[in-house]
This record gives structure tokens, sequence and C-alpha cells, in this order.
């Protein structure tokens, strides 16, 4: 049942990385998910923390948690 | 492969022929002409007599056998670090089972705001819960904080984030960050759109301007935040109130999560609102879930009032500069917009949609998250959608009173919705729009109407299935996974399964918030109806195929010349052949039948990708004590089909309530000396009364739009988008004097009507504003 990833979360955006778009079943969610990476009214969360900022204490965004960040989850960290 | 299919599209006198390619098992979309028993009808909710007489059971009201209680620590500080949690004492404290500390689950020793968590306790009764907490020893680092988007944008303001992180970060055009695209290439790209848009306006016959703030408004719904948590062989089920039980799931699921449990179940038959707040877990639900794990029994861990409304979410506020160009002829030519809102201690989602409703020419838009020391923001019902319209609306009168224009006839002129062209009138209609008032006199009362309009866009989509289940015995059940949060699912999809079947509402049982069944949608971007009722109707249309087939085998009759209507097998265009439904489910070899049936993933080709929507209000404004009291709203709305007259009506009124509620009364309030918030209750956290409820007239219209099967576009959100803007034009238009702020207080309108009276005395200076 774990989900590994969710759909459509592009390939180098961090797992932990969530938004309510990702839930929205439209039939442009693709589009819808990609407009939030770009919407002035889109909030991100991390899993990890629950919380607007990672656990390195920098903001949760489709920019910044990509690979490079020192919260990134590592390979091995997958269960 | 899909099929081709005639359909006729459009509302009222406005219907065009349209061919569209549909899923080749789907059903054609409903008719006009169509003989519709159900479909149309106001159906009463089939759990309206459980929710009146308190039977319904909520996540809150759920007592597995065992249970106890979690209670959260809150940080005090306005912003600080947690330097150590000492819980020796309160572990040994009676009745205590388990205690977690957010450091420790969710990696983070910051408490960014008053309201912060710190960490939990589960034990017997609520009090041995609360005792412990207080007997936990934390020691802080305590920083310096801001509370406001004015102070947070001040030179050498507190530093809300850490590390490197400012107060103020553009959101729109998002400013990049890390190796994703150039901010040098963007601010050029800005600074020429400014230097184009500003010599549009500039060029423009008439000029307006003016800077519009909203406040922050929490969700504030009755059932708060949070779930009750029990782990059955290591399966752990949630009664949650959530309003994406899918989502919940995956949270507590997903191999990133806190709680990674390898089977969960979520149940949430009923939800006490959520308006947009309730699509994660939230660390309230982690802990639930980590502290009944714990402790090894049952957990109760909903918030309380204060912690709902100190970090649960809510509307960010905004300030917005808007400068309009106007040509005599009523056409804007251009627009330039300049916002800032805080979402909390990020940045992101703090945008005003100010530029969405009509044309509004070239557009220069700019917008900033500001950091502050404040509880989060969550998406809250139609996200930026009614701060935006209250600041576009006040220019849109600002401007047509400018170059002397009714305020209806130049929206209409800067506005191409087609249904919206139609709504304009009917809310002049019913509110009386050229109606003689006492304005701006002399007189202790004054009367004033304004006008705004909404927007959406959202017909649903696919992932979402349903089962309906046919038993021998002639009993039906349609099951869906998803939530009610108070769009009437569950009675709209028993309609539609019963009108497929030809039934009674009462024959057929819904089941909906629980994850062991089809998957679901989230109830967020009014996407519900028109996701699960297209999968309930395909399933029953499905459903009814293989029972016209058994009845057909057994009869020797051609199954596609069968129909279900009034109960009763018919033979289409004759009649009755006189089998009754339950007759015909009797010739079933097995049990039942079971069709599972997965929503089309496209919607198709139809009459509108939007739906529209207009809102009147008329005030009265009491000019000695500043009262305002709302005595009427019109709201004109459309969402495609309207299945239930009666639940769609609700989501109006809903809409419109909070909307004024939002215009008049609700804001946060923060103590900027000591960081925290004031009015984290219900006693000074004020929200619309029934005794400020004004008369509410809702008119739907019925759109044929072939999305879907069953035609349904958003309703949820929509109606909140209007109302204050509507009602702030009101009061305008009653003083005779523009309100830049909300909510319109009655300090407000007093300061107000002295400005108003003072300018009397010289000439008006700022353009645009009527004096």
């Amino acid at each position: 049942m774990a989900m590994q990833k969710p759909e459509l979360l592009p390939e180098d955006v961090c797992p932990c990385l969530r938004t309510k778009t990702m839930l929205l079943n439209t039939e442009y969610r693709r589009s819808a998910f990609e407009d939030a990476f770009t919407a002035d009214t889109a909030f991100f969360h991390c899993l990890k923390t629950m919380a607007y900022h990672g656990p390195d204490g920098d903001d949760v965004c489709p920019d910044g948690c990509r690979p490079g960040r020192a919260c990134y989850p590592q390979p091995d960290e997958v269960t | 492969m899909p099929k081709e299919i005639q359909i006729k599209v459009g509302f009222g006198d406005q219907f065009r022929d349209l061919t569209v390619r549909i899923q080749d098992d789907d059903v054609k979309p409903w008719q006009p002409g169509d003989r519709l028993s159900l479909i149309g009808q106001s159906t009463p909710r089939v759990d309206a007599v459980a929710k009146v007489t308190g039977t319904a059971n909520y996540s809150y009201d759920q007592k597995p056998k065992g249970m106890i209680y979690g209670k959260i620590l809150r940080s005090p500080h306005g912003n600080a670090d947690i330097v150590s949690i000492d819980i020796d004492k309160a572990k040994k404290m009676p009745g205590v089972r388990a205690i977690l500390t957010t450091p420790e689950i969710f990696e983070d020793e910051s408490a960014r705001y008053a309201g912060a968590e710190v960490a939990a306790v589960a034990a017997d009764t609520e009090m041995q819960a609360e005792a412990a907490l207080r007997a936990i020893e934390v020691e802080y680092d305590i920083k310096p904080h801001c509370v406001t988007v004015e102070d947070a944008r001040k030179e050498g303001a507190p530093q809300v984030g850490r590390g490197e992180q400012v107060n103020v970060a553009r959101i729109s055009p998002r400013q990049r960050r890390g190796r994703r695209g150039s901010n040098s290439d963007m601010d050029e790209r800005l600074a020429r759109q400014e230097a184009a848009v500003g010599k549009v306006i500039q060029d423009s016959d008439v000029v307006v301007e003016g800077e519009f703030s909203t406040q922050v408004q929490t969700h504030a719904p009755l059932e708060t935040h949070g779930s009750v948590c029990s782990w059955e062989d290591g399966r752990l089920i949630c009664w949650a109130s959530s309003q994406a039980t899918f989502g919940f799931r995956n949270e507590l699921t997903s191999n990133w999560g806190g709680v990674r449990a390898k089977s969960c179940q979520i149940l949430s038959e009923y939800v006490g609102g959520g308006f947009g707040s309730k699509f994660s877990a939230g660390r309230e639900g982690v802990l639930g879930a980590l502290l009944a794990k714990e402790a090894g029994v049952p957990v109760h861990l909903l918030l309380d009032r204060s912690g709902e409304q100190l970090s649960a979410g809510n509307r960010p506020d905004s300030v917005q500069q808007m400068k309009m160009g106007v040509n005599k002829d009523g056409v804007i030519q251009g627009t330039r917009i300049r916002s800032w809102g805080t979402p909390g201690t990020g940045t992101g989602g703090a945008g005003a949609h100010n530029d969405g409703i009509y044309n509004i020419g070239e557009v220069d838009k700019i917008e900033y998250g500001v950091r502050t020391n404040t509880g989060g923001a969550e998406a809250h019902r139609a996200p930026g959608w009614p701060q935006g319209a209250f600041a576009l609306e006040q220019m849109m009168d600002m401007a047509a009173d400018e170059i002397g224009m009714d305020r209806v006839e130049f929206r209409k002129k800067n506005d191409e919705h087609p249904i919206r062209k139609v709504e304009y009138d009917i809310a002049k209609d019913r509110i009386k729009w050229n109606r003689s008032l006492t304005r701006n006199g002399g007189a202790e009362t004054c009367q004033g109407l304004g006008i705004a309009s909404n927007l959406w866009f959202s017909a649903g989509g696919g992932g979402a299935s349903a089962l309906v289940r046919i038993t021998k015995d002639g009993q039906v059940e349609v099951r869906n996974g998803a939530q009610d949060i108070g769009t009437g699912t569950r009675t709209v999809m028993g309609m539609v399964v019963a009108e497929e079947l030809g039934l009674e509402m009462n024959q057929v049982a819904t089941r909906i918030g629980n994850t062991d069944d089809p998957q679901g949608p989230a109830s967020g971007g009014s996407t519900t109806i028109g996701t699960v009722t297209p999968a309930a109707r395909l399933a029953a249309y499905h459903a009814k195929k293989e029972l016209m087939e058994i009845v057909a085998d057994r009869k020797g009759w051609d199954a596609s010349e069968l129909d279900l209507k009034d109960q009763e097998v018919w033979r289409i265009g004759e009649g009755s052949t006189g089998m009754t439904f339950e007759s015909a489910c009797a010739l079933m070899d097995d049990d039942a039948i079971e069709v599972l049936k997965g929503r089309p993933r496209r919607n198709y080709e139809g009459f509108s990708d939007t739906n529209a929507g207009v809102q009147a209000a008329h005030v009265e404004v009491n000019q000695a004590t500043g009262a305002v009291k709302v005595l009427k709203v019109v709201a004109v709305a459309d969402a495609g089909k309207i299945l239930n007259p009666l639940t769609s009506e609700s989501q109006v009124r809903g809409g419109v309530i909070q909307g004024v509620s939002f215009a008049l009364f609700e804001r946060r309030i923060m103590d900027r000396q000591k960081g925290r918030m004031l009015n984290d209750d219900f006693e000074n956290y004020k929200i619309l009364g029934s005794m400020d409820c004004p008369e509410i007239d809702v008119v739907l219209l019925d759109v044929y739009n072939g999305k879907s099967n069953t035609q349904v576009m958003g309703l949820g959100e929509p109606p909140i988008v209007a109302t204050a803007a509507a009602v702030a034009n009101a009061v305008s238009d009653a003083l005779g004097v523009r309100m830049y702020d909300l909510p319109i207080t009655p300090k407000k309108v007093l300061e107000a009507i002295a400005k108003r009276d003072a300018a009397k005395e010289v000439p008006a200076q700022k353009k645009g504003e009527r004096l």
C-alpha cells in the first residue's frame, strides 16, 4: 500500500514534497500540478517535518526540494 | 475507442448542437427534455436527520474500546528554537501512557510562532494529559519576532526564518532557486513589462488607483483537525476529520513520512467542515497515530479550539496596490498590480487573484509573500479569490464612476463570459438595481447596492471509481471512498444511481468516507461532485445493463430494448412490462451484480470550460454607530447541470455566509509585542451569527455543458469569491466614500465618514475616488 512517490511528481523533486494539487483527480492534473509550481496560492509541505520548511530549516518548494539539498532523501532511505 | 455522439449544450435560450467524442463505455449526458424523476429535483440530504439530531458520528465522537486522550504542548513564544525538552516528570504523572517530542518526530527544533507544536502526551483522561503537558520542561532560545506584514517588511525587521531566509520573497512570477532558471532574466522581463504597461495606463483617458487590504481569516471549522487512531494487528485505523481520505492515508503510509504504516484505513463518514485546511494529516495526525502505537491503545487527538485557531490554517492577508487605465468608452486598457501577503512562516501561497475575472487589459502584476511569526496558512475556500475580488471590484466601481458609466454596464463591457452576461441582468433585477435609496445624506442610516462577480473552472476529472451492487433481493448500494465536507456527496451519489436505475431515493444506500472502498477525490478545487457522480452513473448504467441481460435471457426479450423506470422494467418506447425491479433482481442466479467503474479521465468538449456567477448586495449603514447590516444578497450561480437544487443552494448560501463574515467580522488579531494571537477562541474571533445573516436569494442556472455524463461543474468555492467585494461596494455606495480595508468594522466606517465629511470642505484630491 505504501506509495513510493506520488504520480506525476517530477523525477528529481523530493518525494517528501506535498501539495494539495497532488490529491485532485482532475483531468488536467498534470498541468494543474505543474501550475502549482508557479501558482501564487499553492502551499507546499514536507512529509518529514509536516511544515513549510524541511529538516534543514529551509523552505519547501519545487525549485528548492531537489537533489543536492542536505535533507534530500538518500536512496538507502527507501524502505 | 471513443465514440461520437450528438448532444445539445447551453442554457436558457442559448443551446447549440455539438458532436463530441466520449469514452466508448460511457453513457450520454442527460439532455434537455429527458424525463428525469430525481435529477433536478430538490432532495433533502439523506443524512439530514442524523446531523440535526446529533446521531451522526463524526471523528470527534468516536470512542473505540480502551481509548485514551492525546494533547499537544505548544510554544508560547513568538519565535524560538527548542534547546531541550525534559519529559521525566511528565512520564511519571498519573495516567500518562506516551510522550513524544516534535524535534524527535519531525526533525525540527524550531518553534517559529506562538502555537508551534513542541510535544504531545497521551493519557487516560484529558485532564491527566493536560497536567502532564504542564510538567514538561522546555528550554527555549527565544528570538525576536514580527507578526505583521507591515513589521516584517521594514528594513532591519527581525528575521522570521532560519539560515539565509529573508522575510519578503517574490512569489509570482516565482523567484527561482538553485539551478532552475535565471532571476536576472526575469528581473529584466519584469522591468520591460512594468514600463510597457505603465505607458498603456498613462495613455488611457482615465487612471484610477488604490491600495486595498484584507485580513487573515481562519478556517474555523466546527469540527477541529485531528483523528482517533487505533492499531489493530499492525493495521492503522484512523477516524479522521479529513477532506482527503486517500491523501490522509498516503501521508501515513508513505515511506518518507513519520508513521510509515504498512496498512491503513481512513474513515471519515461525517466531517464537520474543512474549507481547504484538511488535505494533510498534519502534525496532529502523525502525533495521534504514533501516540496510539506507543500507548498500545486507541488515542483521541483532535485539537482544542485554541490549537485549531493557532495552527490549523488560515486565509493569508493581503495588501494590494492597483492602478488601472480606462478609456472613456469603458474599455480597460491596462492594470498594474503589486501585492503582499503573509502565509505564516513561509512565503508561498499568499497571492491574490485580482486579475482573473474581467479583461483588464495589459497586466503588470507582481506578488510577494511575506514571512511572519504566525501560524501557517492553508488553502482556504477559493484560495486567493475573495481577497483579489475585493480589490478588483472596488477598482471596477471606481473606474466606472470616473468615466460616468453604470457600474454593471462597465463590467459587461469588459466581460466576455456568455453565462455571466445573462447573470448580471438577473442580479440587477432581483436586487432592484435602479431603485431609489437614501445614500450619503444627513439621515442616520443610509443604504447602498454593490455588485461583483465569480469565476470557477472545474468539471472534475478522472481517478475516481464507484462500485454499484444490486442484490438478488433488490437491495442497491453505491460506494466511493471520498468524504462529504458539506457538498452533499452522499445524497447526490444516491440520486444519480437511483435515477439511472429508475428507483426511489430510499432504495439506494450510499457508503462514503472509507478508504477500503473505491478511490475517490480530495474535496478540493470544487471537484468532488463533478468527479464522483460520473463514476457512479457509469457503474449504475452498466449494472443495469447486466440486469437487463439477465431479464432478457430469462424472458426471451431483447436486452437492448429494455430499461428501468418507475421501479419497473420498461420496453423502450412502449412502456412498462409490468415486471417490478425486485422481480427482475430475483431472476439472478448469483447473489448480486457488482460493477466497479472508473470515471473517464478526460472531460469532454462542452459549452464552457468555466462557470461564472454574479452577486449583488444591499446594505444599510448606521452613520452614527458605523454598524453595517447586510440586508440582502442575491447570488446568481451556475455549476453545469444542477443535480440537486437543494444541496446546490446550500453550497451557495454557505459561501455567501462565509463571505459576509469575511467582509464584516472575521480577523485574526496578533499582539505585536508578545507575538501571540489574541483571539484564538470563538468568543473573541467573531463569526457571523444568525442575527447577522442577510436574506440570501439564490438563483441557479441549469447549464447543459456536456463535460461529463452528469455535466457538473464546481460550486463549493465560487460563491464566496464575490460576496465581500459586493458588500464592500454596497457600503461605499451607501456612504459615498470608498472602503479600502476588510473587515468593514464600525470603527473603519466612522473613520471613512469623518474623512468624507472633511473632504467636503476641500476639493477632491485623489483621482478616481468618489467624494
